[in-house]
């Protein structure tokens, strides 16, 4: 409790420190006038591969729905995306003003693999319709300049399709797809619905990080990619392009000094604000729930599945057989020898690439393999500290070796144990928050989707502190209460 | 130079799979430089590495001798600062640090993460050089004492020699962990080598080549610094020696 | 040289304060070698830690060559390079070697050149034994070896006295007469001691003065023959007496007879008693209980050992039976109640010198120690 308001006092007085950024009025008129300041690209995108080559030109490489906070925090200068993405974003905020536009002209296109020609001749079929009946133009319209209510209304009017099962690889970037009330809605995503409705597929949106979207349809993980993807001859060499949706160009903008400055409101009223646009509005509070219990369960699980391969490693490695321990400390020790992150990413893109698995499991698969690797080091020390006399006090008495193990060496070995095993749950715990990596909904990425819709980077990233504070402390206290018990039954 | 690598590279991979694991050595590293970004990203995980093991030292033994204190007002706070650094996880304080803490200041990206591991890590090794120091048998003190030496002198000499040695093996967890703990900064867009790697992947399309590599190199760093410590562990233990 | 007056120490002991020291007065001269004894908890140690600041006295006053060490700008370094220290525990420093454990206030404290202090520190331990372990470490030595090292450790520094604080108390018995041997030479050569110890011989052998320390204050002081022969109030009394005895409170026949003969034989050695002592005293205690004594009641025995005139005593009382109210005189004669040329008592007097019964339920049996 008193750390918690500890913690908001630190943080307030950061909040205020923050609000007083000074800006310069630059206004660059084109890309050359970049240089020397830092532009926030879409990570992997044509505008990434374009502004590349310009080498004074300092490059922050993130994801599309980081770009507006990025802006806004004052951590790039300027960033370059699709004029409607940048539309949308000054219709929620004005905070933003267009410094220059109409570069690389482009398309957008849906992704097939090579060979779906059949499927991607449907989709063109359909799209052909679409534009010919002019509701591509409603669609458009609809979207570009109103686009909460017109998924309202898509909401409302239409219900979902039905038929057979179609994997779309998507990307979360306002206003082409983003999340309404814990679902799916957008641009994109109302196009989609609309050609699937008529082709009878039911679709299956799955999200994947851009640099592994061609790779997940060649491996057969998804059958499209709607990410607003725009057409280039290098990728038009690895995937079939469908006609083209859209067509756009980029812009660059950077912050408005003028426009939206923090007006002087009073402490509980900025609180009551922050409260009410990150977690009641738009319902992001569901999202946040989601996360939670998305951590929760990878959480849980990875504990027991680490557990387990623990106690199996630890067997093995305490075999008499040289080969046998000798490979699996090898394993062990090559398991914890690279960070848990490059284990969680050979995971889904090596390992898991060609199958339909759920990005939950593979997480809970990674850091279950590799805290099971650190549980199996740590059990064998627990192990080996019980004294050899024991043993052979008990083989004296007639015990079997599986019975000297359960009641005398075991109850032991937990004495060292259960302290160190302690530690390593709690960072267990922790180190599931790097999941958002691999694009798993846990509730550090459930954060960054409300900070990135919101803009306001404070709030969330306070709240899922304060979460991830009391949950380890509770853990460590159940924890605490496990060891008590491992060590009162000792003294009795 | 790069023929000279080419031919001895095609002499070694001969044959249809040696085929493969060429075509990858030269999508992935020698197509257009690519082997310069995996340097570049080598390079910023050592820095970002480097900094934050010396910075969270210092950090560290601060916190300690803060913790150790007398004073409440200097051992609450330092208690409380600990705990919180262990109850939050590293990316968490990572976008706090970058989006809410630094993110007025005119700081690079790499000083803002060199900061935040700082602040991380100098809480855990703020607890190793207590136990160290803690665990120094009550005994030594008070022999030094007894013999006149003054307290900084009995802890210079007598306390700081004998912890340092007994929080070796632990420092070494520590500082492997944090080594791998950097791999994480890509979140923030700064260039280490896993970020590195995952650029190979959006570029070449290949998971397996980039990913691979990046394991390797952790792997040799992780060891490699290991092995400094078991070094500095070997000179720093005292040996008898005939006089 | 020291002056101690209305010294004090009350440990705070979370919340229940401890008073250890209540009114300590003493003087020690140059040259003294006091022992300081009594039984445990009594402030011994505290009283000689207190002397040289370690703890840190509640009240009163400490006065070393004229000057007030308690004062607040008494310079306490300064101070405790004057008095040396021995430990229990040796507590040598663990990550130096011998030799620089030795060297190293010397150089550090004093400014000798490390030419200088080696030699010394070279001298030092061919006077204590330890010339061949000048580069071992700490750990590596044996608790006599250790506790030699950290004596010359102490006298490198040139002190003008030597704290003892249980030198011997951690030592196994086999190193123990090592330890002393090198202290008494120290005495020998006219060197100040204050030395806490329970090896009575040695101390009575050594010391020029004896504190005997009870309730928190210096209790009786005297020299060894004063304290050891005609100690004259009731606790030094019972102290000087009760450490040559053992007693044992059995309740009922089923006692620990082989944890009872354990400690006979301890207390034997550690007297010197010898092994036909112990076997007697053991023979007779067996048979008194097993078979001569009624066990109505509890039973005490009591062994007493005087160092004066050798002789050993055995006390077996038959306590009345439970429950039967504090009547005095209702225990029964035990040797009247055997029969004419009862076994086991013939069997007892052959291992005794005499066996009696002064009161009913009483007996009484000496035996004759051949230690002289």
């Amino acid at each position: 409790m008193k750390r918690t308001v500890h913690l908001l006092l630190l943080t307030l007085s950061f909040l205020a420190a923050s609000c007083s950024a000074g800006q310069e009025p630059f206004l660059p008129s084109s890309v050359e006038e970049l240089a020397g300041h830092t532009v926030a690209v879409p990570e992997g995108s044509t505008t990434d591969l374009f502004l590349s080559q310009y080498k004074n030109i300092d490059l922050m490489r993130i994801g599309l729905g980081e770009m507006a906070v990025a802006v806004k925090n004052g951590r790039a200068e300027f960033a370059m995306v699709q004029e409607t993405q940048f539309d949308a974003t000054r219709m929620q905020d004005k905070g933003f003003r267009k410094c220059f536009s109409g570069l690389l002209k482009g398309v957008a296109a849906l992704g097939f693999r090579k060979e779906d020609t059949l499927l991607c001749a449907r989709f063109n079929a359909f799209l052909q319709e679409f534009i010919d009946s002019g509701e591509h133009e409603r669609w458009y319209r609809g979207w570009t300049t109103n686009p909460d209510s017109m998924a309202v209304a898509v909401r409302q009017n239409t219900a979902p399709p039905e038929g057979e099962a179609l994997v779309v690889g998507i990307t979360l970037a306002f206003p082409f797809i983003y999340l309404k009330d814990e679902e799916l809605s957008g641009l994109e995503v109302d196009m989609m619905d609309r050609f699937c409705r008529q082709a009878g597929f039911k679709p299956e949106y799955c999200i994947i990080d851009f640099p592994a979207m061609i790779p997940a349809l060649h491996t057969h993980k998804t059958d499209i990619l709607l990410s607003h993807m725009q057409v280039t001859p290098e990728r038009a060499k690895q995937i079939l392009f469908s006609d083209p949706y859209f067509e756009g160009s980029i812009c660059c903008y950077g912050r408005d000094p003028d426009a939206g400055s923090l007006s002087k409101r009073s402490l509980s009223q900025t609180v009551i604000n922050s409260v009410r646009t990150n977690l009641i509005e738009e319902n992001y509070w569901k999202i946040l729930l989601g996360g939670l219990l998305v951590t929760l369960e990878i959480s849980c699980f990875s504990i027991l599945l680490s557990v387990l391969l623990g106690a199996i490693f630890c067997f093995f490695r305490m075999r008499r057989s040289s080969l046998v321990s000798g490979f699996t400390k090898v394993l062990a020790e090559t398991v914890q020898g690279i960070p848990v992150l490059v284990v969680l990413m050979i995971m889904c893109y090596v390992v898991f690439a060609r199958s339909d698995i759920s990005g939950v499991l593979v997480a809970i698969f990674s850091f279950g393999l590799f805290y099971g690797a650190v549980f199996c080091e740590l059990f064998r020390a627990g192990m080996l500290s019980v004294d050899r006399g024991q043993w052979e006090a008990g083989a004296a008495l007639g015990l079997g070796k599986f019975q000297v193990f359960r009641l005398i060496a075991f109850p032991q070995a937990l004495r060292q144990i259960v302290p160190v095993f302690k530690g390593d749950v709690v960072s267990l715990i922790k180190s599931t928050a790097i999941v958002g990596y691999v694009a798993v909904m846990d509730l550090t990425n459930a954060s960054n989707v409300i900070r990135a819709r919101t803009f306001d980077s404070f709030f969330p990233l306070i709240l899922i502190s304060i979460i991830y504070i009391i949950l380890s402390r509770l853990i460590g206290s159940a924890l605490n209460a496990l060891e008590r018990r491992v060590n009162m039954t000792k003294q009795q | 130079m790069y023929s000279c690598f080419l031919s001895s590279l095609k002499a070694l991979t001969a044959g249809p799979f040696g085929q493969r694991i060429r075509e990858s050595i030269v999508a992935n590293l020698i197509t257009e430089d690519r082997w310069r970004i995996m340097l570049d990203g080598l390079f910023t995980t050592l820095q970002v590495s480097m900094l934050s093991i010396v910075f969270a030292s210092i950090w560290g033994a601060a916190l300690c001798a803060m913790r150790m204190s007398r004073q409440r007002f200097l051992h609450k706070p330092a208690g409380i600062y600990v705990d919180l650094m262990r109850s939050l996880p590293l990316m968490i304080l990572l976008l706090v640090s970058f989006y809410i803490i630094f993110a007025a200041t005119n700081l690079s990206k790499v000083q803002i993460v060199v900061a935040c591991f700082s602040m991380y890590f100098g809480a855990y090794f703020c607890e190793i050089f207590r136990t160290g120091v803690e665990g120094v048998d009550k005994g030594q003190r008070e022999a030094g004492s007894a013999l006149g030496l003054s307290r900084p002198q009995v802890f210079g000499r007598i306390v700081l020699p004998q912890a340092v040695l007994r929080i070796l093996p632990v420092f070494k967890v520590q500082m492997t962990a944090l080594i791998k703990s950097t791999s994480i900064v890509g979140y923030v867009s700064v260039i280490d080598i896993t970020k590195a790697g995952d650029y190979m992947r959006a570029r070449t399309f290949d998971a397996f080549f980039p990913l691979l590599l990046v394991a390797v190199i952790y792997f040799i760093l992780t060891w490699v610094f290991g092995l400094g410590i078991d070094v500095a562990e070997r000179k720093l233990t005292p040996k008898s020696r005939s006089i | 040289m020291i002056s101690v007056k209305h010294l004090s120490k009350v440990f705070p002991n979370s919340g229940q304060p401890l008073t250890v020291l209540r009114d300590v007065n003493c003087e020690i001269s140059k040259g003294e070698v006091i022992s300081i004894i009594g039984p445990s908890g009594t402030g011994k140690s505290t009283l000689l830690r207190c002397l040289n600041r370690l703890e840190e006295p509640t009240g009163g006053q400490i006065e070393i060559d004229g000057e007030d060490i308690l004062a607040r700008d008494a310079d306490v370094n300064k101070l405790r390079r004057k008095m040396g220290m021995v430990f229990q525990n040796f507590n040598l420093f663990a990550h130096l070697t011998i030799l620089d454990n030795i060297t190293l206030c010397p150089r550090t404290l004093l400014g000798e050149s490390p030419e200088a202090a080696k030699a010394r520190a070279f001298e030092l331990l061919q006077l204590v034994g330890l010339r061949d372990k000048a580069g071992s470490l700490p750990g590596e030595l044996s608790g006599g070896q250790k506790q030699r090292a950290a004596i010359a450790r102490c006298l490198a520094m040139n002190p003008e006295i030597i704290l003892f604080d249980e030198p011997t108390s951690a030592l196994d018995p086999t190193m123990v007469s090592e330890v002393l041997a090198v202290i008494r030479q120290l005495a020998a050569q006219g060197m100040t001691m204050a030395i806490v110890s329970h090896e009575m011989d040695f101390v009575r052998s050594i010391s020029s003065r004896i504190f005997f320390m009870y309730d928190g204050v210096i209790y009786e002081e005297g020299t060894p023959e004063q304290i050891f022969e005609h100690p004259q109030r009731p606790a030094t009394v019972t102290f000087i007496n009760k450490i040559r005895t053992l007693d044992f409170n059995l309740a009922d026949r089923n006692f620990d007879l082989y944890g009872m003969f354990g400690r006979i034989e301890s207390f034997c050695k550690k007297y010197g008693l010898g092994d036909k002592m112990f076997l007697n005293l053991e023979h007779v205690a067996e048979e008194i209980l097993m078979q001569i004594v009624p066990f109505t009641g509890p039973v005490s025995l009591t062994i007493d050992y005087s160092e004066k005139t050798y002789k050993i005593t055995m006390t077996i009382v038959q306590a009345t039976p439970k429950g039967q109210g504090g009547q005095a005189g209702t225990v029964d004669s035990i040797l009247d109640k055997l029969p004419e040329n009862f076994l086991p008592l013939t069997i007892v007097r052959g291992f005794c010198s005499s066996l009696s019964e002064p009161l009913p339920g009483q007996l009484r049996v000496e035996f004759d120690s051949e230690k002289r």
